[in-house]
């Protein structure tokens, strides 16, 4: 019954499959770090924010907007030559990071700052009245009373970021989305595509339960 | 745009200041540039004897330390429990942990939380989470409190009690108290002086009893007339009745044309002195009565009752002259 199942050599899946959760976490937590810094500051200097200024708010939100409109395929091979200085070598599960943060940080930046406008002016302006410093609005103000748009914007991000992943195997990035496109489709063996899409598939169904489960954890409203 | 032009006051140590205006009077900006929320173009605000228009933005932050503020929407965070609501000023100062613990205790049990410190506000009726906002605002033992229309969310029988509880407040730790609103029950029942606002000028101030017993401005009036039920129908209370002088009267008629017309009757009666205390519902709401007080020889209230009953309004005598 499971004879069609031999076609498949399980130790390379498994092994793409590490590779395609390794860039997946690394990149993710890039991701989170460095799209929370950049919605904060989008948040922050756009207008009537707490640091209100016209100049960086126009540059952060022309970054964000180029690097979130560039389709991710071109991206990968826009971004070899820095990729290069980073990491060292264009091919490997490695030198996709760069790629995949620049793609979903912009991305994920943009959900951290509507999350961030979602929070009650009043509650902004309580904290002012009873003294705080905009360091104290930020980290016990702005951030916890964001927290659930935070996760569940980061959910979405995670799971678009695996599609990502896939797509960086054409520059040899390895994972998934590499065994799917040589092995399966070049070599015509279509029980290995389907066998990667459904790993991919419980991924991003694991992803979704956990980051619904975090989201409705930390939301207390 | 001028918000707010002229406005001098001088509030006294220890008393509740009450500021009455329509929306869009700038009763709202007004309470804002006590703690400097909103920045005066002109003028200076001094509290305690210090010019707040004078302190740098570091300066002016220990300031606000000692000026509590509540809110109309409350205005907590939602993400914290009702403890840590409370905690947060005291996170501001730099206070020891124990220290904080005991003051929050403390804090909750002044505001009649007890058995809720780990509750979110979302679990919270509107009285309890406007009681966490007045806990978190007196947490650093500040030296006024702000009130921006804090029970202008709140049912009338929970705008009672948080009432209440300002009152207490103010008495037991002397608490200074400004508080804006648009209506006239809180100036009534915490309120010892009053400023109508209006177009963003103070039309009148002081006692609240000199300025409503005696209205000079049409929109005082208008306030007064409120109260008494004139324009908007108020809720007359058992404990008004009782302490109400003369014979209460409750009157209702199916006609409503017939009923003005005996009612202004019954008004101008020159034998009686009579006085509208305003309106109270029935079971249904659909039965409207009437509560007048008659003051007068027991003789004469007797005939103006059977006249009332001869021209078909219902009268039921609720509290017979002693």
């Amino acid at each position: 019954m499971f004879e069609w199942l031999q076609n498949v050599d399980w130790p390379s899946m498994w092994l793409s499959t590490g590779q395609t959760l390794y860039m997946t976490a690394i990149s993710g937590v890039f991701t989170f770090f460095l799209g929370v810094a950049l919605g904060l500051l989008l948040y922050l200097t756009a207008k009537g924010g707490l640091y209100e200024n016209q100049i960086i708010y126009r540059f952060i939100a022309s970054f964000v907007n180029v690097f979130r409109s560039i389709p991710f395929i071109i991206l990968i091979i826009l971004l070899i030559p820095l990729t290069v200085i980073i990491i060292g070598t264009m091919i490997g599960a490695s030198a996709a990071l760069p790629s995949i943060i620049i793609g979903a940080a912009p991305f994920y930046a943009r959900l951290v700052e509507i999350g961030l406008r979602e929070v009650d002016k009043g509650v902004i302006e309580a904290a002012q009245a009873m003294g705080a410093t905009k360091w104290h609005i930020v980290w016990k103000v702005l951030l916890p009373e964001a927290l659930p748009s935070l996760s569940s914007g980061m959910t979405v991000t995670l799971i678009a970021l695996i599609g990502n992943t896939a797509m960086a195997g054409v520059v040899g990035a390895g994972g998934l989305g590499t065994i799917a496109y040589n092995e399966g489709f070049q070599a015509n063996n279509n029980t290995i595509t389907f066998i990667a899409t459904v790993i991919i598939l419980v991924i991003v169904f694991i992803i979704q339960y956990v980051g619904d489960h975090i989201t409705r954890r930390v939301d207390k409203r | 745009m001028r918000a707010l032009s002229d406005v001098s006051l001088a509030i006294q140590e220890g008393e509740v200041f009450g500021i009455i205006g329509y929306s869009g009077a700038g009763k709202s900006t007004l309470i804002r540039m006590i703690n400097l929320l909103e920045k005066p173009t002109s003028g200076t605000i001094t509290i305690d004897g210090r010019s707040l228009t004078d302190l740098d933005e570091r300066q002016l932050r220990e300031e606000r330390r000692s000026i509590g503020m509540i809110f109309q929407h409350f205005n907590l965070l939602w993400s914290r429990t009702v403890a840590e609501n409370i905690a947060f000023p005291l996170e501001l100062t730099k206070l020891k942990k124990k220290q904080r613990e005991d003051r929050i205790a403390e804090l909750i049990r002044m505001v009649g939380l007890e058995g809720k410190e780990s509750a979110y506000p979302s679990q919270l009726s509107g009285g309890q989470k406007q009681r966490v906002g007045i806990a978190r605002a007196l947490a650093n033992n500040p030296k006024v409190l702000l009130c921006d229309e804090a029970t202008s969310a709140l049912d009338p029988k929970t705008t009672d009690s948080i009432l209440t509880l300002l009152s207490e407040i103010n008495k037991t730790l002397g608490l200074t108290i400004i508080l804006i609103t648009h209506e006239m029950t809180v100036i009534r029942k915490i309120c010892d002086r009053v400023a109508v606002l209006d177009g963003g000028k103070i039309v009148e101030q002081g006692t609240v009893e000199s300025v409503f017993s005696n209205p000079q401005q049409t929109i005082t009036q208008e306030f007064v007339g409120n109260h008494t039920g004139k324009s908007t129908p108020i809720q007359i209370k058992v404990s008004d009745v009782i302490h109400t002088e003369g014979t209460v009267i409750s009157l209702s008629a199916a006609d409503q044309a017939t009923f003005q017309h005996s009612l202004s009757r019954l008004l101008g009666n020159t034998n009686l002195s009579v006085k509208v205390l305003g309106l109270a519902y029935g079971a249904n709401t659909q039965s409207e009565h009437t509560i007048v007080s008659i003051q007068g020889a027991s003789e004469s209230i007797r005939k103006a009752i059977n006249v009332l009953r001869s021209e078909g309004v219902r009268v039921e005598v609720t509290k017979e002259n002693v």
